[in-house]
């Protein structure tokens, strides 16, 4: 996914002479193409993501460019939230912010390096636009959505080998949300990388539950009135992330489900408030419940147990 | 030697307007207000590249108050200046105002909303950076106060402007010696505030921040080195320019009741 962002953006700014990149000193072997294509456009603002931050929207406002910073996990949001929120929110700043680790992707490196609360804090970002492709060509038309509009962005991307997830062209819109396959018994909604185990899960419920399943490459905004209209022919819905169960992607669905007097039972799938297990990110996510095989088990035995109780 | 009664005049113009936005509205922050007026005022007399015609002309000088809390002295200076009516100081803080208590880059000429320290100076690096890249003459001025270089992001910019050779960046610290809860030096200290900018990098100076023919020297002195940052520490005191409010922290939070007004306005007239 990474490698497929850095050569589109590389493509980009060949044809967009404002496309700028500022990196927090990561990017190792990803990065090098746009340097070595646009030196001039390029900053390595050292480990200091507050003054990149800054820089960025400086850069951006004085000279009509669109500046693109780039680190990992929470370094790029959760570090410089204040400059996020004040400086590219407030000014409307043509600043987008790319993270790559999204949820445990980086498993073994811990705690420190999960983004799992970044969809409850960046979504509380005025004027924020949030990217959340699934897959390397999501995550490309994302990018290109990206320019096309004035004002900040976030992008949460995983790292690389992300399988495709749709044959059909991205031809998605911001607001959109892209539907993978169809069902009646229950709609799942996956945000992110995720949304493999989704399809799979959906694919091991066969013909006892025909699940419905839809992912969100644009978290931020959203347009309800069609997934409502969607939403409105189940009674099941489940939301599966790797994010902490508070301010995610269960917190956005259920409060449409509510607000719109929709009839469906909510089944959340995430991780724990401050989960901090180490691991590769697939025993991990085993660890939470949230591989194809759990999410088809519960969602099986739910529909068996007289959905009482889950 | 130069004629400064112009922007004395201005000055004291600029102390009454502010004293009565405060009054007025019971707000906060003149004493942080007082002690960069003169620097405020030789800015927009002339020295930076700025009109009231040319506010979005891509070579314009850029400006950034990084003391947003400053709002009352900055709002007067930019009334003062012509960018917006001078009637509007008169809603400061007002329900539906423009102008309130920190400054809002909705308020014309104004470029950078501002209010949490530390966030000025990344973004004038930003912009003077922009500007050597794209090589535009303009230059960029940000205006931070002493206790806001206790904050990190700034020592983050300094690093980046003196390994970039960013020399149209200008940075003044406007030195009054108080911050939010006492002296400078009794909460963290700096002295050397000058050695340790200067050992990031950057070229630096001290003046006395209400002399006018100090300030001018050294402002046509900018850039002090060529491929430096030029850093001016420009001494200051809280509260200038009216006696009981002079180095008297309680000037960073209260508004005058009506017989300091009286008694401001009174000195203010006699100057």
């Amino acid at each position: 996914m990474r490698t497929a962002f850095i050569n589109r953006l590389c493509e980009l700014a060949h044809q967009d002479k404002r496309i700028c990149l500022i990196v927090g000193d990561l990017g190792f072997s990803v990065v090098e193409p746009f340097i070595r294509e646009f030196p001039e456009r390029f900053l390595n603002a050292g480990v200091a993501e507050q003054s990149m931050t800054g820089i960025a929207v400086g850069w951006s406002l004085a000279e009509d460019k669109i500046v693109f910073t780039y680190s990992l996990g929470n370094f790029p949001t959760l570090r410089c939230l204040e400059q996020i929120r004040n400086d590219c929110c407030v000014h409307n700043a043509n600043v987008k912010i790319i993270s790559l680790g999204s949820g445990i992707t980086y498993g073994q490196l811990g705690y420190s390096h999960f983004a799992i609360e970044d969809l409850a804090v960046m979504g509380a970002m005025p004027n924020m636009t949030i990217f959340t492709p699934a897959d390397p060509i999501e995550a490309k038309r994302c990018l290109d959505l990206s320019v096309s509009i004035a004002g900040p962005a976030y992008f949460r991307l995983a790292k690389n080998g992300e399988p495709r997830l749709k044959e059909e062209l991205c031809s998605f819109d911001i607001g959109d949300f892209v539907e993978y396959r169809t069902g009646k018994d229950i709609c799942i909604i996956g945000v992110g990388t995720i949304l493999s185990e989704c399809l799979h899960a959906a694919n091991l419920l066969g013909n006892d539950v025909t699940a419905e399943v839809i992912g969100f490459p644009v978290f931020k905004p959203l347009n309800e009135t069609e997934l409502i209209n969607l939403l409105r022919k189940f009674s099941f819905i489940a939301t599966v992330e790797e994010h902490s169960s508070y301010g995610g992607l269960a917190s956005v669905i259920g409060e449409i489900i509510s607000r719109n007097g929709l009839n469906a039972k909510l089944l959340k799938f995430a991780l724990p408030e401050g989960f901090d297990k180490i691991g590769p990110q697939i025993d991990l996510r085993r660890s939470c419940g949230l591989t194809s095989e759990q999410i088809a088990s519960k969602i099986r035995s739910y529909f068996k147990c007289g959905k009482q109780s889950v | 030697m130069k004629n400064f009664n112009g922007p004395i005049e201005y000055a004291r113009s600029v102390r009454v307007n502010a004293l009565n936005m405060i009054y007025r509205s019971k707000a906060s922050h003149i004493g942080s207000s007082y002690s960069c007026v003169e620097l405020l005022v030789y800015l927009y007399a002339g020295w930076l590249n700025i009109s009231p015609e040319r506010m979005l002309d891509p070579n314009r000088d850029r400006f950034i108050l990084s003391k947003g809390h400053a709002a009352a002295a900055y709002y007067a200076v930019l009334a003062e200046f012509g960018f917006f009516p001078k009637v509007w100081l008169g809603e400061y803080c007002q329900i539906n105002s423009l102008l309130g208590g920190h400054v809002d880059h909705n308020v014309p000429g104004v470029e950078i909303s501002t209010g949490s320290l530390g966030h000025g100076l990344p973004i004038a690096v930003g912009m003077a950076l922009g500007a050597k890249r794209n090589n535009k003459k303009y230059r960029v001025v940000a205006l931070l106060s002493d206790g806001e270089m206790e904050s990190g992001a700034n020592w983050e910019a300094f690093n980046m402007a003196s390994a970039k050779n960013l020399d149209n960046l200008v940075v003044i610290v406007d030195r009054n010696g108080m911050q939010a809860m006492g002296s400078t030096e009794d909460i963290l200290p700096m002295k050397n505030l000058d050695e340790r900018i200067r050992s990031f990098g950057c070229a630096c100076s001290k003046i006395d921040g209400h002399d006018f023919k100090e300030i001018d020297s050294v402002f046509q002195r900018i850039p002090f080195l060529n491929g430096r940052p030029s850093v001016i520490i420009a001494k200051t005191v809280k509260g200038k320019g009216v006696s009981f409010m002079e180095n008297k922290l309680e000037w960073h939070y209260k508004s005058p009741n009506d017989e300091q007004f009286r008694r401001a306005m009174e000195e203010l007239d006699k100057r």
